[in-house]
């Protein structure tokens, strides 16, 4: 029995000690844990229990329940099939994409693997504990947010396999962790950056000791040779902040350098090089200043503002991955020729394979139900933890879970090609600050380091020909005051903090821009099908004749006439004369003529038949429009008729989307423009337009008119495009951020800028909200920068601040557009 | 679900099976802690004894070897060498075995190590009033107890830092990081001070002179209240108090970066000690501004073990020990907010030899240093002689209060004795004399030195309380050593 | 005060001895996975008494 189930039911059943699961009825397994009898659910629980038990891991339990980040349930069992034979682990070609050798120790190999199941510092306490008591095991480092083990081992003394089934006797699942090397870089680097942040501070603090008393001290009670002997003291602890910590600083300059391409380092660099050069003359002269104190304190702020910024992007992408299930590595494959079921590797699978996915399993692949109806669940696609009825024809995506039925399934997509991992890399990539914002810094930060390092060759020259003991003060203070960290840092941190908050209410940012520009846009055009309306249209008929048999003829017709349309309306007829008379055939018919904007028309022998807008049909006849609407407002109308006037009327309802109403009342008030553009009726659209209390809304247009108008839109203010991403491509294309509601594929390879897959409107109004947040952030951050820069940079040149307090400025004005850049994280 | 049962044979053929249980050395552990509450219970009769000669001077029988001036350095050394040294190292091999999960590198050298630390303690307690002394505070011991010192240190930095080499789990947990600070510094500071030439058996002169002196022993001085005194009883905190609350740490982020931080700033506080002397003004001030900086981390590692009860604030009501634990953090807290206030030139002018110092001394010795080693001792007792719990448990609570109510009334009476000496001293007479001659200051000072007495008793008779309750714990169990968790069990 | 020509060199040395000894364990991964370090300690059951 599922949670779900039970949610539903509200039933409170006995929950197992160990996995948190309801017991079963009728069922009685206990043991012995501490003082207690506990209860459990399963056998394969009661071995967990007195495994860990065994071990002396009793303190699980306990821990598990006062840390206040784990939900208290332990591990869930999982299907079995879902696991991998354990002996599938020592196939060297599975080793391949997870298992590497240790350099500094040839006996050993290290696995990553993915444990699912980790959910808090206990559960690592206890793989970890168990795992390093094993012998032939070197070591184990479970960590708790990636859910990710690290283990090394000899592999003359014991199998992988043997680890894996060691995992599974305390409860956790283990599978491949293929893109672990990616990971691992990222995170080593992620230490090395902590490193040199630590080193620098160490450092500052350090010279702060020997620096303070040269500044309290007058000169009659410290001797020169002291202030030697400390100056010396601070020099020696500058060389590690200058050559381990601010050696990202060096790289990037030089690169810029080299590349004659000036970055925000680069001011930077020169300012450290100036004051401590200037600093290493002074000491060796034995007298005038030294800036070590200016230099450490430089160096450790602004990679604390950096550290700050980067730290923030990692998290926001490792709760993404961590989004992400584990999709099984294992499924069983149905031969197509002789119908036999065999187990296979799910990488080895193609398009067009068929496979069978047992209630209870995670889908491994993007595909086609052919058999079965069943619940499905896509929270980790949509947010949306309420599973979905699905039948034969209906799209699965990979990660989703099956619950109530064995479905055969067609693949259509496995591995990277699914939708998943479409938007994953996607969103990785936007998730760069490089490349998302990449130009617009890189054009603004030439430009103001240009015009900085021209500001500083001036000082110097002033100084040298006014006073030269200054000159040299002046300089590295107007270097070091600079303050580019607003657009090279604060703007991406926003960007990233703000993607992170989406991806939890399931709205995927996939192009690191869309964010600014959908603040900027002031209109937005939607979409009517499937956008606003739930694109699944019902229909009423009201026949001109009564008899049974004459409303099958007129069916007979309507199948004929709309048999190579796809419209969704046409579309949606069909079905539900199918549903009314299974197994019609159309009858015969020529001349078939799509007429635009209006409808179709044939012959049926000489007659001519007409199905379409009531004015298109009736003009056949000559007949008047009826004076009263056949339908409710909302139903938009079409009819079938011939010469001899109107056989049949149709009336369509395409029900609104939950939270519809309020969404455009929500955005009327945020006075954005909102349009309407749809193929359909116009009729209806103004219909619908009128019932959302949208003003502009044009139906009938064909896809090249959505085109020109979005492109006339676009050339007056930004335009945010609704659609469903899949009719819509041009149009999605020519806004300047398309917001794609619903999941599918195609939206991403045609590059939609945000994906909504639950097509919820509450995640779209949450995006716009989002959106206007993180653009004041940036502003406000833009204007500090501006007014900072605007002030200090004077003062600097004119020679009123030292190095020090230029240091100091720069450094907390970064932090401070940082630390705003993420302020709103955790709210 | 049955992956147990699934691969019988894998689990049994790899697990391998020692013939007997592998246990933790809890030998040593148990001989530290119950000499933590002997010398506990020596080192402070000896300090209500001095207390009662400050106002009772005959008191000293008029023998030379029961004179205060023999008798204090005997109480400072005891306290905080033979009581708080044992609970460090109790507690240290405690915490480095079961967050290493493993067994000391060397049971011989833990042997030594403990003989070694008695016989120190011992010697000391001999030689001391006997005036056998180098005349530096806090190191007063003569040259060759201070080579044995050395040696039992060495022995213990090896048997320490070697677990801690051949630790089961990847993870070095924070607690001993600040045990491996402790036991590091404590053993450079000890050489570099004790740097001496010997002319005698028992007299020897100290290599430096002077101001030199000086500042080399209140560098000393002041490190080792920062790492004998502070780093080391922080480890305790880092360790009983998520345990005994079965609570991880509030933030185990800020305890590394406490500990690195306190690493870095403690060197330079030192001349605080000095304000107003020979030494230059700026090495004064300095000595200033880096015990108001050091307020910052100090604070962080007090509100770390605090907030580690956030959300389980209850059981303070109703476990003792836990009390002893938290209020220790409080009064840690107190104290080394008082220290850099102190430490301020203008503070300094009125309090520096007064008996305010003492009363601060005290809140932090007793307050955080003993309180702390108290609720570790009332942890580690039971689980030391196979038992679930102490003997008495409202025992525990009566100690509590008993020791709450008499440090309180300690350091009360000094606050109000310090600043009205300070205040006594300072007074002029419009002709530019003094108002008080100092033996007007010291009579003033009866009254405060009596209620220093009764609180200092009454902390006393709280550690005999303990005392019965620890023989009565100690009687009932019988010593027991832990096994290490190991596989043997599995299929048990 | 010829007694700093000895101190502050010891206190330069020592802050490197520290500052290597921190490189060295963040190096080893040490300070890699604070979350889960933290309660670690709690899991470790020292309760039991033995079987007697």
């Amino acid at each position: 029995m599922s949670v779900i189930e039970l949610r539903q039911n509200h039933i409170q059943p006995e929950l197992c000690y160990h996995c948190g699961e309801p017991i079963p009825e009728g069922t009685h397994f206990t043991t012995q844990i501490e003082d207690h009898e506990e209860t459990l659910c399963c056998p394969g629980c009661v071995a967990i229990a007195q495994t860990i038990v065994a071990c002396g891991m009793v303190g699980f339990y306990r821990a598990r329940q006062t840390i206040p980040h784990s939900n208290g349930a332990a591990i869930q069992p999982k299907p079995a099939s879902q696991k991998l034979a354990a002996s599938v682990f020592d196939s060297l070609d599975f080793q391949k994409t997870f298992v590497d050798e240790v350099a500094s120790n040839p006996d050993l190999l290290e696995a990553h693997l993915l444990l699912p199941d980790v959910r808090c510092g206990a559960c690592a306490w206890l793989i970890e504990g168990r795992l390093c008591k094993q012998t032939g095991v070197n070591s184990a480092q479970v960590n708790v947010i990636g859910g990710r083990l690290t283990v090394r081992w000899n592999p003359q003394m014991i199998l992988l396999s043997q680890l894996v089934t060691i995992l599974d006797g305390v409860g956790y699942l283990a599978l491949p962790w293929e893109d672990s090397r990616q990971s691992q870089i990222q995170s080593r680097r992620r230490g090395r950056q902590g490193a040199e942040l630590a080193v620098a501070g160490l450092g500052m603090m350090q010279v702060m000791m020997y620096a303070i008393p040269v500044y309290l001290a007058d000169s009659a009670e410290i001797t020169s040779g002291q202030i030697l002997l400390m100056n010396w003291a601070s020099c020696v602890l500058t060389l590690p902040v200058m050559l381990y910590s601010a050696r990202s600083l060096w790289r990037s300059a030089w690169t810029a350098f080299q590349l004659r391409h000036m970055n925000m380092d680069v001011p930077v660099v020169m300012g450290l090089l100036a004051a401590f050069l200037g600093s290493m003359m002074n000491l060796l002269k034995g007298q005038g200043p030294v800036w070590f104190d200016s230099i450490t304190m430089f160096v450790f702020l602004l990679l604390a503002a950096r550290w700050i910024e980067s730290a923030v992007r990692a998290r926001a992408l490792l709760v993404t991955a961590r989004l992400a299930p584990p999709i099984p590595a294992q499924t069983l494959r149905i031969n197509t020729k002789s119908g036999s079921i065999t187990p296979v590797a799910v990488a080895a699978l193609g398009p067009g394979d068929r496979i069978l996915v047992a209630a209870g399993e995670v889908i491994p692949v993007d595909g086609q139900i052919l058999t079965g109806d069943s619940r499905i669940e896509e929270a980790l696609l949509t947010g949306e933890s309420l599973p979905i009825q699905r039948g034969p024809g209906d799209w699965v995506m990979a990660a989703s879970t099956n619950l109530s039925q064995t479905l055969e399934i067609r693949v259509r997509a496995v591995a990277a090609e699914t939708v998943l991992s479409r938007m994953l890399r996607k969103m990785d990539e936007a998730s760069d600050s490089r490349t998302s914002m990449g130009q617009l810094a890189d054009i603004a930060a030439r430009r103001f380091v240009e015009g900085l390092l021209v500001i500083a060759a001036m000082t110097s020259v002033f100084w040298l020909w006014r006073d030269p003991t200054q000159a040299l003060t002046a300089t590295i203070a107007v270097l070091v005051v600079s303050c580019p960290c607003a657009l090279s840092l604060a703007v991406p941190a926003a960007l990233a903090a703000s993607s992170r908050r989406l991806a939890e209410k399931g709205v995927f940012v996939l192009q690191g821009l869309a964010i600014e520009n959908l603040a900027r846009a002031k209109t937005i055009i939607f979409d009517k099908t499937g956008t606003l309306t739930e694109g699944k249209p019902k229909i009423q008929f009201d026949w001109s004749e009564p008899t049974e048999e004459r409303q099958r003829y007129l069916s007979q017709v309507c199948l004929a006439i709309e048999a190579h349309q796809n419209h969704p309306l046409a579309m949606a007829l069909i079905a539900k004369i199918a549903e009314r008379f299974p197994s019609l055939e159309p009858i015969e018919m020529t001349h078939l003529k799509n007429v635009p904007g209006h409808g179709v028309e044939g012959r049926i022998g000489l007659q001519l038949w007409r199905l379409g807008s009531p004015a298109f049909v009736m003009s056949l006849s000559g007949s008047r429009l009826p004076e009263y609407a056949k339908f409710p407002a909302a139903m938009s109308e079409s009819c079938l008729g011939n010469e001899d006037g109107i056989q049949a009327w149709f009336g369509f309802e395409d029900a609104l989307r939950e939270g519809a109403q309020a969404l455009i009342q929500r955005l009327q008030k945020l006075h954005y423009r909102l349009l309407m553009l749809s193929g359909d009726h116009v009729h209806a659209v103004k219909t619908l337009a009128h019932t959302l209390g949208i003003e502009e809304a044009y139906g009938q247009l064909l896809p090249e008119d959505k085109l020109a108008w979005i492109q006339d839109l676009a050339q007056r203010s930004p335009v945010v495009m609704v659609g469903d991403g899949l009719n819509d491509g041009p149009g999605l294309a020519a806004a300047n951020v398309s917001i794609a509601m619903g999941a599918s594929s195609q939206a991403l390879i045609r590059g939609v800028d945000i994906l909504i897959p639950s097509g919820s409107l509450n995640s779209l109004s949450a995006v716009l909200i989002e959106a206007n947040l993180t653009r004041r952030i940036i502003i406000q951050n833009l204007i500090w920068a501006l007014a900072y820069n605007l002030l200090a940079i004077p003062l600097a040149a004119s020679g009123a601040l030292t190095p020090w307090q230029a240091a100091l400025g720069m450094s907390l004005s970064s932090l401070l557009v940082v630390i705003n850049g993420v302020r709103p994280w955790k709210s | 679900m049955s992956a147990i049962a699934a691969y019988p044979d894998y689990s049994s053929s790899i697990n391998h099976v020692p013939a007997v249980p592998e246990t933790y050395n809890y030998r040593v552990v148990r001989q530290f802690a119950i000499m933590t509450v002997v010398w506990g219970i020596v080192g402070m009769l000896v300090g209500v004894y001095i207390a009662a000669e400050l106002i009772w001077p005959d008191l000293s029988l008029h023998l030379p070897w029961l004179g205060y001036g023999r008798l204090r350095p005997l109480h400072t050394n005891a306290v905080i060498f033979a009581f708080g040294g044992c609970a460090l190292m109790a507690s240290s091999y405690y915490v480095v075995q079961r967050t290493c999960q493993t067994r000391l590198l060397s049971d011989r050298l833990a042997s030594f190590h403990f003989w070694g630390w008695q016989l120190v303690i011992v010697l000391a307690a001999i030689t001391l009033p006997l005036g056998y002394t180098s005349s530096k505070e806090y190191a007063e011991l003569e040259w060759p107890i201070d080579i044995l010192i050395a040696v039992v240190w060495v022995a213990y930095a090896i048997n320490f830092f070697g677990t801690l080499a051949i630790r089961r789990v990847r993870h070095i947990y924070v607690a001993n990081w600040f045990f491996g600070a402790f036991v590091l510094t404590v053993a450079i500071l000890h050489i570099v001070n004790s740097a001496e030439i010997p002319v005698s058996m028992w007299k020897s002169y100290s290599a430096y002179a002077g101001v030199q002196d000086a500042m080399v022993q209140w560098w000393y001085g002041h490190n080792a209240v920062g790492f004998f005194l502070t780093a080391g009883f922080l480890g305790m905190m880092y360790y009983f108090i998520p345990k005994q609350a079965g609570r991880p740490v509030y933030s185990y982020r800020l305890s590394v970066v406490h500990f690195w931080a306190l690493i870095f700033t403690y060197m330079w506080a030192g001349p605080h000690h000095l304000h107003f002397t020979a030494l230059p003004d700026w090495t004064q001030s300095i000595g200033m501004v880096f015990s108001l900086i050091l307020l910052a981390p100090s604070w962080g590692g007090m509100i770390n073990g605090i907030m580690t009860l956030s959300g389980a604030w209850d059981q303070l009501r109703t476990d003792p020990i836990l009390k002893f634990l938290v209020v220790s953090v409080s009064f840690y807290g107190m104290s080394t907010f008082e220290g850099p206030m102190m430490s301020i030139k203008t503070v300094n002018a009125l309090s520096h030899y007064t008996d305010w110092t003492i009363g601060h001394v005290h809140s932090g010795a007793l307050g955080w240093v003993a309180m702390i080693s108290i609720g570790s001792m009332y942890y580690l007792i039971p689980r030391l002689f196979g038992l679930q719990q102490m003997y008495s448990i409202k025992a525990i609570s009566l100690h509590f209060w008993v020791t709450t109510i008499g440090i309180v009334l300690y350091i009360a009476s000094m606050w109000i004795a310090g600043v009205m000496e300070g205040l006594m001293w300072r007074a002029m007479n419009p002709d530019g004399t003094l108002t008080y001659a100092f033996v007007e200051v010291v009579k003033a000072t009866y009254p405060y030195y009596f209620i220093r007495l009764l609180g200092g008793a009454i902390v006393f008779s709280g550690m005999l309380i303990m005392a019965w309750n620890v023989w009565k714990t100690v009687s009932r169990g019988r010593p027991y050593d832990a096994p290490i968790p190991a596989l043997q069990a599995v299929h048990a | 005060m010829e007694i700093l020509i000895i101190l502050i060199p010891m206190s330069v040395v020592l802050v490197f001895l520290a500052g290597a000894a921190y490189l060295w364990m963040q190096d080893r991964g040490q300070f890699d996975d604070l979350d889960a370090a933290g309660s670690s300690v709690i899991a470790d059951d020292d309760t039991h008494p033995p079987a007697i």
